[in-house]
């Protein structure tokens, strides 16, 4: 029996070294033909002692079934074209370049905006939009800030010619929203907004997002865990963040909040409990509700999520700039 | 505000490093942008000891001596001097080869008569750190080690912080504000200047000069006091002058700058006239329309009628609490002074300075309030310092200043109120979200000098006269969070409400038609909404235009109409830094007034297509873009709806080669071929393409609804007909939908052409037509009669001719 086996084995081996169907044939003649050595030792089978005949007749069979297997395993493979091409068609140089494409991009202030935006809508906030030319009640009055109040220096305002104002903050849609809606609110106001400046970073128009919360016992312990997550899911990471105390006349207590990068702290917030004086004007009641409101540069997080060091790069739409954000 | 930690020390006690301090006013709100080194004048100077002294050999009048420079490696240089007074083993000042002085005198290696001299020993007046200037400048043996750089030696570890304000902070515009503040968060002693003023002039005069407010409701507070032989010498200040220059002040003379380190220190702005402009009596009041002063910086001002003055003899010398006027100035030869300390309210300075244009050190702390408690004592400070600062050898001598009778006109009912406020117990709870322990609130309202009174339900609070900002219970609040740190404020997650925003999904969102730009070769572009007035005006259809009252800049002073033109700038840029082809877009507002005079604010869709089709590669040909890639590029960006598109007219685009693109009967937007004028205002000669679109119009809510499809074969039958030019595909189209109905399933065009073959005026189109039942297998004689019954109409309607 043991001449057998190694029959086997070595016929295993060159099914698995056989490379044409021809080659294959010729193996199968040879073990299991009339005269393969499988079908001999079939034969044989008589001159054996009859107890013994069951169990090698049952070996032998064995033997022929996984014969089979592999050849017919290896014939698929071989017209599969695995292994070496035997196929006989030209072969391609992939490496040839493509029918290129142009490839677009979206502007990376786009990119920041959508992800602000989807962290928000994620949490059960609305998205909502407003003008930008505004009236100076919506953009200053309605939001504690009187004429002549030092606090409109802080604001370079555009004014046109018939008195109106380039929004300098979208804070206005937040006033519009209250004056609208009953809380809970829970909404961001993402748009451009216009101040007069221009320098390595600052540019006269940019792009601000501004949150609002209103509802009955909202607290300045909810305004900090909003704006730290916010923070942690933009930049994907746990970076450290830290509140300072700041002034704003629509919120009051108010807070800057700064991130610590690796050029130190730097600032990408404020934030604060809305004034009472800001709701009530508004319509909402200051002793059934309270509320929170954060504002930050959407262009400033893009700055600083795609290390772009000059704003106005973000405004020259060079393709150079365009080409990286694909 | 610049600040030296110096000053700060003396009055405030701390025992932190600087970055601590830092922190602790960051932490207080008071933003430091910046902390550094104090600056000095000179560079290259050193400490050196005189260890040799010999006798030039040519000159009397001069001594050689070697200086030792480095103890450790005992390292000399050889300096010529001319200060007899020399003695070996002096501590001396050395400015080495190299160094620069104050003057700007930069030290080189020289040869003084026939003796090297490696460098100069200076005398303090040429280091601007004394007056003295005949004796060369000695350190106490003490002082400075060897070799060490004289600024070390000087200033220590002493910096300047640079502090950054909110606006309703005016009390920390002065160290005494500054020194408060730190002990908020130290828990140390600070000490103030303006209590316990133990000073009594014993030099006095009686003469005074009147003095009448007529505006008290802005003036409520003004002190004036003769001051009569005024110290001139400004050399003995030069410890005050160093913290003056290190804050940022220039040094002026004697009296202002006293009077300048009393503002700094206290905060109290204050004003000295010369007595002779002065003396017909001062007058507080609204200025008159008309009216001229010349302020000491040369600025002439024609006043308005509201503006607050101070005048004597009907004449102002002074805005007031703003800046005096150049011809009742101090100078350094001034004898006799009036000095005024007055209080003037926030409203009666606030906008003065920005009125005229003129900010100064005194608008600045007006403006934003000043402590009325103080006046009078601030008075005698300053006083003391005018006194005071005069070199000890003066005094008892005729020379010291000598002062009269201060006359006051106060008008307590004009003050700012202070009113109680009541602070519910539970409301700092309630809005920060932690509880503080009411007795950690008190000591907090000790400290930050609040007046109070504790009930069961609350505190009734008054705030200090020099903080302005204190007015809703909130702003005790913001208070205990300053002091407890807004870092240990813990935080806490909110809950929000789920809520439903409506059954609608918007499916043309703006999201989807920025992705389906992009995917189709377009680079998102962001210009400014301002454009220059000419630009939008190839743009604009409206006589009316939103112009900027104050625009940055001419090219940037009207609201657009229209997004291309500033994509055809930025296009220009870009044709200019060597880029060929150029896929842009944008989406955002735009301004136009209707013909009603409404402003409509609009979101509209532009983009931009110039160049080559395809980005260069061997398998692309080089075929140049024109409108039909535009159309395409449309009828892919708005897929989710059919398109038409027609002829019309545009002010910026080409007549015949733009149309207005349609979705449900609606106009969306324009497209076509940029006009040659408008591009070339832009300084593009090139093709320029580009789209406009309205995008509220694009925004689509409704999903599409499935019809059920024929599952029998179609047949396709294709035709060749040759016909005139002014037949529109469109009205081909039309005829063969109106003529096979329901049988139609496709209408392709796969070929059109002209050529000497046809007549002028005509040219082959092929169509090919697919017709398919919905119930069952076309029949080849019921298909050839349809077909028939095509080309019999396309004959009659439009003389085509089948090509065979």
């Amino acid at each position: 029996m043991d001449t057998l086996n190694d029959t086997f084995d070595s016929t295993l081996r060159s099914v698995q070294q056989a490379q044409t169907e021809k080659e294959l044939d010729d193996i199968r003649v040879q073990a299991l033909g009339r005269k393969g050595a499988f079908t001999l030792a079939l034969r044989g089978l008589k001159d054996l002692p009859k107890e013994q005949r069951p169990a090698v007749g049952e070996e032998i069979n064995r033997y022929k079934k996984s014969i089979e297997t592999a050849l017919s395993e290896r014939r698929i493979e071989l017209e599969s074209g695995a292994g070496e091409n035997k196929s006989g068609f030209e072969e391609i140089d992939i490496s040839l370049p493509s029918r290129a494409r142009f490839k677009g991009s979206l502007h990376p202030v786009t990119q920041a905006l959508t992800r602000i935006e989807d962290i928000f809508l994620n949490v059960g906030y609305d998205v909502v939009l407003g003008p930008e030319i505004e009236d100076e009640y919506h953009n200053f009055e309605a939001l504690n800030i009187p004429a002549e109040h030092p606090a409109r220096d802080m604001h370079d305002t555009f004014y046109l010619t018939d008195g109106q104002v380039l929004r300098t903050h979208t804070s206005p849609v937040q006033i519009r929203t209250m004056e609208t809606r009953k809380p809970p609110i829970h909404i961001i106001c993402p748009g451009r907004v216009y101040r007069c400046d221009y320098d390595r970073t600052h540019t006269p128009m940019f792009h601000q997002v501004e949150g609002l919360v209103v509802d009955r016992g909202v607290s300045f312990a909810h305004l900090k865990h909003t704006v730290i997550e916010f923070i942690h899911s933009f930049f994907e990471e746990s970076v450290e963040v830290r509140f300072r105390p700041s002034y704003f006349p629509f919120t009051e207590p108010s807070a800057e909040v700064d991130v610590k990068g690796a050029q130190g702290w730097s600032e990408v917030m404020g934030c604060g409990m809305v004034h009472p004086r800001v709701l009530s004007m508004s319509g909402v009641d200051p002793n059934e509700y309270s509320g929170f409101a954060f504002g930050f540069g959407a262009d400033r997080l893009a700055m600083l999520k795609f290390g772009i060091r000059d704003l106005r790069l973000m405004f020259e739409n060079d393709l150079r700039f365009l080409n990286q954000f694909h | 505000m610049k600040i030296t930690t110096s000053w700060l020390r003396r009055l405030a006690k701390y025992d932190c490093d600087d970055a601590e301090l830092v922190n602790h006013f960051n932490s207080l709100g008071l933003e430091v942008d910046a902390i550094y080194e104090v600056p000095v004048p000179f560079t290259g100077v050193i400490v050196g000891q005189i260890k040799q002294l010999e006798q030039h050999p040519d000159r009397n009048d001069l001594l050689v001596c070697t200086v030792l420079t480095d103890s450790t490696h005992n390292k000399t240089v050889q300096v010529v001097c001319g200060d007899p007074s020399l003695k070996l083993e002096e501590k001396v000042v050395l400015a080495q080869d190299g160094a620069k002085l104050p003057d700007g005198r930069a030290i080189k290696k020289t040869n003084i008569h026939g003796v090297e001299s490696d460098g100069m020993l200076c005398s303090g007046k040429e280091l601007s750190i004394s007056s003295e200037h005949e004796t060369i400048w000695r350190m106490s043996s003490n002082q400075g080690k060897i070799g060490e750089c004289l600024g070390q030696v000087l200033l220590g570890d002493e910096k300047v912080l640079d502090l950054d304000f909110t606006p309703n902070r005016g009390d920390c515009f002065s160290v005494l504000g500054l020194a408060r503040e730190l002990q908020l968060v130290t828990d140390g002693a600070f000490h103030n200047p303006l209590t316990g003023v133990d000073w009594e002039c014993s030099q006095l005069h009686s003469d005074e000069v009147s003095i009448e407010v007529q505006a008290p409701e802005a003036c409520p507070i003004y002190h004036g006091i003769v001051i009569k032989n005024v110290p001139r010498d400004a050399t003995h200040l030069t410890r005050l002058r160093k913290d003056l220059t290190s804050c940022g002040l220039r040094p002026v003379n004697y009296v202002v700058d006293c009077l300048n380190y009393e503002l700094f220190e206290t905060g109290q702005p204050t004003h000295a006239f010369d007595l002779d402009k002065v003396k017909d009596g001062i007058v507080v009041r609204y200025s008159r329309a008309g009216e001229k002063i010349l302020l000491l910086d040369g600025t002439d001002v024609t006043l308005d009628s509201s503006t607050l003055v101070i005048t004597s003899g009907d004449k102002p010398v002074a805005i007031a609490g703003v800046m005096g006027s150049l011809d009742s100035a101090v100078t350094a030869e001034t004898k006799d002074i009036l000095l005024e300390v007055a209080y003037f309210t926030p409203d009666a300075v606030r906008g003065t300075a920005r009125k005229y244009g003129v900010q100064t050190e005194a608008s600045l702390r007006f403006e934003r309030g000043v402590d009325f408690s103080i006046q009078l004592q601030a008075l005698r400070c300053a006083c003391k310092r005018l006194a005071e600062e005069v070199s000890p050898s003066l005094s008892g001598s005729e020379d010291i200043p000598r002062f009269g009778p201060v006359v006051s006109v106060v008008s307590e009912s004009h003050l700012p109120p202070r009113p109680e406020i009541f602070l519910p117990k539970e409301l700092p709870q309630k809005r920060i979200g932690y509880a503080h322990d009411p007795k950690e609130v008190n000591h907090m309202f000790e400290r930050l000098e609040f007046g109070f009174r504790q009930e069961d339900n609350g505190w009734w609070i008054t705030p200090p006269p020099h903080r302005y900002d204190i007015e809703i219970p909130e702003d005790f609040i913001e208070e205990i969070c300053r002091i407890y740190g807004y870092d240990n404020i813990p935080s806490e997650p909110l809950q929000v409400a789920t809520h439903f925003r409506g059954s609608k999904r918007i499916r043309g969102d703006v999201r989807e038609l920025r992705a389906n730009l992009s995917t189709l070769g377009y680079n998102e572009a962001m210009t400014y909404s301002f454009i220059k007035d000419d630009a939008n005006a190839l743009f604009s259809n409206s006589k009316k235009i939103p112009e900027l009252a104050n625009p940055i800049s001419m090219d940037r002073s009207i609201m657009r109409c229209s997004i291309v033109p500033g994509l055809l700038t930025a296009a220009a840029y870009n044709i200019a830094r060597q880029e060929s082809a150029l896929r842009i877009f944008e989406y955002g507002q735009c301004f136009e007034y209707e013909k009603s005079g409404e402003l409509k604010q609009r979101d509209k869709l532009a983009g931009l297509s110039l160049g080559p089709r395809h980005p260069e590669s061997w398998a692309n040909n080089r075929e140049t873009i024109d409108f039909y890639d535009l159309k395409a590029d449309i009828e892919s960006l708005l897929c989710f709806s059919d398109v038409v598109f027609d002829s019309a007219a545009c002010k910026w685009l080409e007549a015949g080669h733009s149309a207005s693109v349609k979705m449900m009967d609606r106009t969306v937007g324009v497209v076509g071929k940029v006009r040659r004028n408008v591009a070339r205002y832009f300084e593009l000669d090139q093709d320029v393409y580009a789209f406009e679109l309205d995008a509220a119009q694009l925004l689509r809510s409704e999903f599409a609804r499935f019809a059920e499809f024929s599952p029998f074969p179609s047949v396709r039958r294709d035709l060749a007909i040759v016909l005139d030019k002014s037949v529109t595909i469109r009205e081909i189209e039309t005829l063969v939908r109106v003529t096979l109905k329901s049988f139609l399933w496709d209408f392709v065009v796969f070929d059109v052409f002209g050529g000497t073959q046809f007549e002028d005026n005509q040219h082959s189109v092929a169509i090919g037509i697919t017709l398919r039942h919905q119930s069952r297998t076309l029949q080849d004689e019921e298909v050839t009669g349809l077909m028939n019954e095509v080309v019999d109409k396309l004959t009659t309607q439009f003389n085509a001719k089948l090509r065979t």
